[in-house]
């Protein structure tokens, strides 16, 4: 085998030794904003060993569902909180007011997905960031009708149980 | 006119973009990155094209060379607002998919990367913050 090629320095990092684990986004996720009238909910599962990510929007006459679609799961360099949403209290003889700085994070990895409705394409990046799954959606209009491809951002929160 | 969010169905139609917001040299503000150092957004014709450079501590800088935006996105779908642009780069070895958007004068780069080589490492996610004001010694 030849010797592995680099772009940038993060392209040496051990953590890319193993595969990203999906399980930390294995949930139904919830808007925070129950009034968006953008996305109102994102589910993540494994089917066939892949994350398929179902996303069901908001519509003007009720929850519209644009099925799902199988996404790519990527290690998220870029993870933050220091496992505040996740860890106890560190606890010795005195319960203590702050909190370890433990490596682990109440994060996961990243994914990136594509959704064809015909008319339109929507590319949807997400990534845990303090327990909240944070989606970016990029819409892209492919019927003419004047509309401006648009970016927007959205926070969802866990449901209590995995799917 | 089709839609897919509550957002979509309104029938004013916008101006066209203005791209001036996303164009120019964006640097990174963490000056110790291991990542994406750089970037020049530049328009030829009626494209805009990205020049990438990147850092690297054991080989010395990269330059990725240009790539073609392949989309610009507006705040809303009857803004004319730009906030993002998506492009790809292919490295050989990876394929580097950038997802960017705009906040508060910085522009905020998701970098999707897929290694192609077969070296087993993980794809993986960077998303770092870039300024045009803060630029590197």
């Amino acid at each position: 085998m030849t010797s592995p090629a680099y772009a940038r320095g993060d392209d040496r990092l051990p953590m890319l030794a193993a595969p990203a684990d999906p399980e930390p986004l294995l949930h139904r996720w919830r808007n925070a904003d129950r009034d968006t009238r953008g996305i109102a909910e994102v589910s993540c599962t494994v089917h066939d060993g892949g994350l398929w990510v179902r996303v069901v929007a908001a519509g003007p006459d009720g929850p519209i569902d644009w099925g799902a679609v199988p996404a790519a799961v990527h290690a998220d360099l870029t993870v933050t909180g220091g496992g505040r949403a996740l860890a106890e209290p560190v606890m010795d003889e005195l319960r203590t007011r702050h909190y370890a700085d433990v490596s682990a994070t109440d994060s996961g990895p990243a994914f990136a997905a594509s959704f064809d409705h015909g008319f339109q394409r929507v590319l949807v990046q997400a990534r845990i960031n303090l327990g909240l799954l944070v989606v970016a959606f990029f819409t892209e209009f492919l019927d003419g009708s004047g509309r401006a491809n648009y970016y927007h951002r959205e926070v969802f929160v866990r449901d209590g149980v995995a799917v | 006119m089709d839609y897919r969010a509550g957002s979509e169905p309104d029938p004013h139609p916008p101006a066209p973009l203005d791209l001036v917001p996303i164009l120019g040299t964006w640097w990174n503000t963490n000056h110790r990155t291991m990542g994406i150092t750089k970037v020049e957004l530049v328009v030829r014709g009626r494209t805009p094209w990205m020049r990438v450079w990147a850092a690297d501590p054991l080989d010395g800088p990269h330059e990725w060379g240009e790539a073609p935006v392949t989309a610009v996105y507006a705040d809303g779908p009857f803004s004319s607002v730009v906030a993002g642009y998506t492009a790809t780069f292919e490295l050989g070895h990876a394929r580097t998919a950038i997802q960017a958007n705009l906040n508060l004068g910085l522009t905020i780069l998701a970098a999707f990367t897929t290694f192609l080589d077969g070296s087993g490492r993980a794809n993986y996610l960077s998303r770092e913050f870039y300024s045009q004001v803060g630029e590197w010694p």
